[in-house]
């Protein structure tokens, strides 16, 4: 599973497949903070400097690093 | 009855235990902590009749599950007061805001086996938050007590009482089930624990630790179990997956959000706040206006408020004293050291209270966030977080609000890095002294003098950083380090952000008097009494403090100052005081002229000559908002020039006064933010530096090249400090692989 570019991703609904690739201490901090696999992730907005990355789950925006961004393993949702 | 009792608060960072164990213990005295860090554990007995312990533990957002040696220090103490047994009740404090998150550690505390009261708290939030939360339907789900309170307004104190005393005499847990049911598999196994005796808190423990184990446990052979592994990876992934799904399904069936969401507002701030070029202009400005309404606004309000302390506390005594020829050992005390250092202190205080008051409206609206966020690739540098840069340029007002800005900052070590950094911050106070020397010594070129100086302080600021990252102080934030969760906007409410303001800044300027007044006594009968024992009715050339000052005139010898310059000298020392002194100093000792001990022939004199000043500073109050370079030349400047002193020599007692340590207030707020050892460490690094600066600056100039001495001094000088570095970098990396030798097998 391949993550997906952050420019390519922009505005777009994206669906979190896993978390495989975090430690686990992370991966539990995640799935509190609410980022679920099976979860719709939104990149809202990239912030001035490139990073880092202003992302939606459910109703929370989250200011979030390129590193972790490359780290999730995402797949995209075709719209209808 | 309740007497032999234990109640424990737990919560996550930042959810107002200690508000509530303030409102409960609050017979007993008051606990005094700045918000959000409780470092350590607080111990109290309640007040009332049936008096019980009270403990409020350190904010925790889970606990580390079979993961002992990665957790965080909270963690480790939550996790010991956990362990041990003697704690009858737990108040798990909720913030209503943001409740799905916070649920986790409740589910751990249950899990545990521990008698839980949820608290959810700020529920006068409630309105503004748009949401309504059925209660008794969560206390269904979760099988626990649970009570709405405001600890901040006293809100449901009662029946939070009530609650309490009817669970600590009569508890109504024994028998409860657990309200998160696992994978078939995984309750088969832990059932198989528990009946060894083991807690499914601890039996939960087991399993974990022996999943992570390198020797598979049998179980793992297990079909349901391992198809489990497969598709989720760990078994502690299956233990927060179901966790946070039956939080998830809890929060769908109890919490109701009502009202418009506010996203498109949000969005249209955001796009501007974030903007790709504007975003960092748009900071800079936010800063500037924050940096600017507190100096001016403080200034103006200091402007009123200093005359009146003056008169109160100098003026008054002086007349008293010469009225009623009390000894003169009193008066120096009284009027030169209580006097002049309660005028140091409590003048911070209007500067201090328009800065907290803007910076709660940064805070509260949520832009703070974003200013993080906008900053953080540009602190990344130096691995420091975006906070820190918010810090930083406030300190270029003033040092103090600025060192107490750090307490943004979630790392501690980053923290630390950043009040090590922010001396080097050029204040106001030392812009005035700037200011004066460069019109006298540099009349054409003031602006910059000016300029580079602040560029140099800055520079030398970034340079601090960079070998505290070198010496591995501040870590590389890696990805782990870094998801922050954005708030919405929201209007701030003024008469809270008032309130804040005011009883943050008293509670500063009340404990900074504990250390300022001591000093300022010390250096006042100094500066009273000659080197023969006498005292000495007006400062002059025998006092301690000048005979002090000519023999550590020697010392100074390498950034230019000879014996005949004591007075700078002297005023360097005065400056440690506060920066605004050293002018005060000069004045004393170039004029020769009797400053604040001009006798009033009546009371009534006195009163007048405090409403006027206060007429004229509210008059010219409008030129604190408006930045200029120019500074009034006071009368004794003239006995400043350049017949009597060198430029170059000027010129590094300048780079000395902008790098050395700051002032007593600067020290202790660092020393409250961080502790008396970092403190001393930043004392020392400051001032070693800004010798070592200011030498090097006469050296280069060629103003003092033959001196061997010298150059020896700048080299040992620079030895020691790569010793020092070499030491902790070695002491960091002996640190580092111990725990990774922990961490590894």
């Amino acid at each position: 599973m391949q993550s997906i570019d952050v420019n390519e991703a922009l505005g777009k609904k994206l669906m979190i497949v896993s978390l495989r690739r975090f430690s686990v201490a992370k991966r539990e901090e995640l799935y509190i903070r609410g980022l679920l696999p099976g979860k719709m992730l939104q990149l809202v907005q990239i912030s001035p400097m490139g990073d880092p990355l202003i992302i939606r789950v459910d109703q929370q925006k989250f200011a979030m690093n390129c590193d972790t961004w490359a780290q999730l393993d995402l797949e995209e949702i075709p719209t209808c | 009855m309740l007497n032999n009792k234990t109640v424990g608060i737990i919560g996550n960072p930042n959810v107002g235990k200690t508000y509530l164990f303030n409102r409960m213990t609050a017979c007993v005295g008051c606990v005094g902590n700045w918000a959000g860090v409780t470092a350590t554990t607080c111990e109290s007995r309640t007040c009332g009749e049936d008096q019980y312990r009270l403990l409020d533990l350190p904010g925790c957002y889970h606990l580390a599950e079979g993961r002992e040696i990665q957790a965080t220090e909270g963690q480790q103490e939550v996790a010991s007061y956990l362990s041990k047994r003697d704690v009858d009740l737990w108040l798990n404090v909720l913030d209503v805001t943001n409740l799905q998150q916070q649920l986790y550690l409740t589910i751990q505390l249950l899990e545990a086996g521990k008698r839980v009261i949820c608290v959810i708290n700020r529920i006068d939030l409630l309105p503004k938050v748009q949401k309504e939360i059925d209660i008794t339907e969560l206390g269904k789900l979760l099988q626990v007590p649970i009570v709405k309170v405001s600890a901040k307004l006293g809100m449901g104190m009662r029946d939070l009482e009530a609650v309490i005393k009817s669970e600590l005499t009569n508890p109504t847990l024994d028998g409860r089930e657990y309200p998160v049911q696992y994978h078939q598999a995984i309750e088969q196994l832990l059932d198989k624990e528990t009946h060894h005796g083991l807690t499914r808190w601890q039996a939960w423990q087991k399993i974990i630790q022996a999943d992570n184990q390198p020797v598979a446990p049998a179980w793992h052979f297990n079909q349901q179990i391992a198809e489990l592994r497969n598709t989720t990876g760990t078994l502690t992934d299956v233990m927060a997956l179901t966790r946070t799904e039956f939080i998830e399904n809890c929060c769908q069936r109890t919490i109701k959000e009502k009202g418009i969401s506010r996203d498109d507002r949000d969005k249209i701030l955001d796009r501007w706040f974030l903007h790709p070029w504007l975003g960092l202009p748009i900071f800079f400005v936010m800063m500037f206006t924050v940096f600017w309404l507190s100096m001016g606004c403080g200034q103006l309000l200091q402007g009123i408020l200093e005359p009146l302390l003056k008169l109160i506390t100098v003026e008054l005594p002086t007349f008293i004293c010469k009225l009623y020829r009390l000894p003169v050992v009193v008066e120096i005390v009284l009027v030169h050291g209580i006097g002049i250092s309660l005028v140091t202190a409590l003048s911070f205080f209007p500067v201090l209270q328009v800065m907290f008051f803007s910076l709660y409206l940064l805070e509260e609206s949520g832009y703070m966030t974003r200013a993080a966020i906008v900053m953080d690739r540009i602190m990344r540098q130096l691995d420091l977080p975006g906070e820190s840069m918010v810090a930083l340029v406030l300190g270029l007002g003033c040092n103090v609000p600025g060192i107490l800005a750090t307490r943004h900052i979630p790392k501690k070590n980053d923290k630390i890095v950043t009040a090590l950094m922010m001396p080097f911050m050029s204040c106001g106070a030392r812009l005035t002294i700037f200011a004066v020397f460069a019109s006298v010594f540099f009349p054409r070129q003031a602006a910059s003098v000016l300029f580079s100086l602040y560029v140099l302080g800055i520079s030398i600021a970034f340079l601090t950083g960079l070998i505290a990252r070198f010496c591995g102080l501040t870590q590389r934030q890696t990805s782990d380090n870094y998801l922050l969760e954005i708030p919405g906007y929201q209007w701030p409410s003024w008469s809270m952000g008032v309130k804040q303001a005011y009883q943050r800044t008293q509670r500063f300027v009340w404990r900074a008097l504990g250390v300022i007044v001591p000093i300022c006594i010390t250096l006042a009968l100094c500066n009273h009494i000659s080197y023969t024992g006498e005292l000495l009715i007006q400062p002059a050339d025998n006092s301690i403090l000048a005979w002090l000052g000519k023999s550590l005139s020697i010392l100074f010898y390498p950034i230019g100052l000879q014996a005949e310059h004591w007075p700078l000298v002297v005023s360097l020392l005065m400056g440690l005081l506060a920066k605004e002194v050293v002018l005060t100093t000069l004045n004393v000792f170039y004029s020769q002229m009797n400053t604040n001990i001009t006798l009033a022939s009546s009371a009534n004199e006195l009163l007048m000559d405090c409403l006027t000043e206060i007429g004229t500073n509210i008059s010219q109050g409008y030129s604190y908002f408006i930045p200029s370079l120019h500074a009034d030349l006071p009368a004794w400047a003239s006995y400043l020039n350049p017949e009597h002193i060198n430029a170059d020599a000027v010129m590094s007692y300048l780079i000395f006064t902008l790098l050395y340590f700051p002032c007593v207030s600067t020290l202790y707020a660092t020393a409250r933010q961080t502790s008396w050892r970092w403190a001393g460490i930043s004392v020392l690094w400051s001032t070693g530096i800004a010798y070592l600066c200011a030498a090097g600056y006469l050296v280069l100039k060629g103003y003092v090249t033959n001196s061997v001495i010298e150059l020896l001094i700048l080299l040992g000088a620079l030895g020691v400090s790569y010793y020092i570095k070499e030491q902790i970098k070695k002491r960091v990396t002996e640190k580092l692989n111990k725990a990774e030798g922990v961490t590894s097998p």
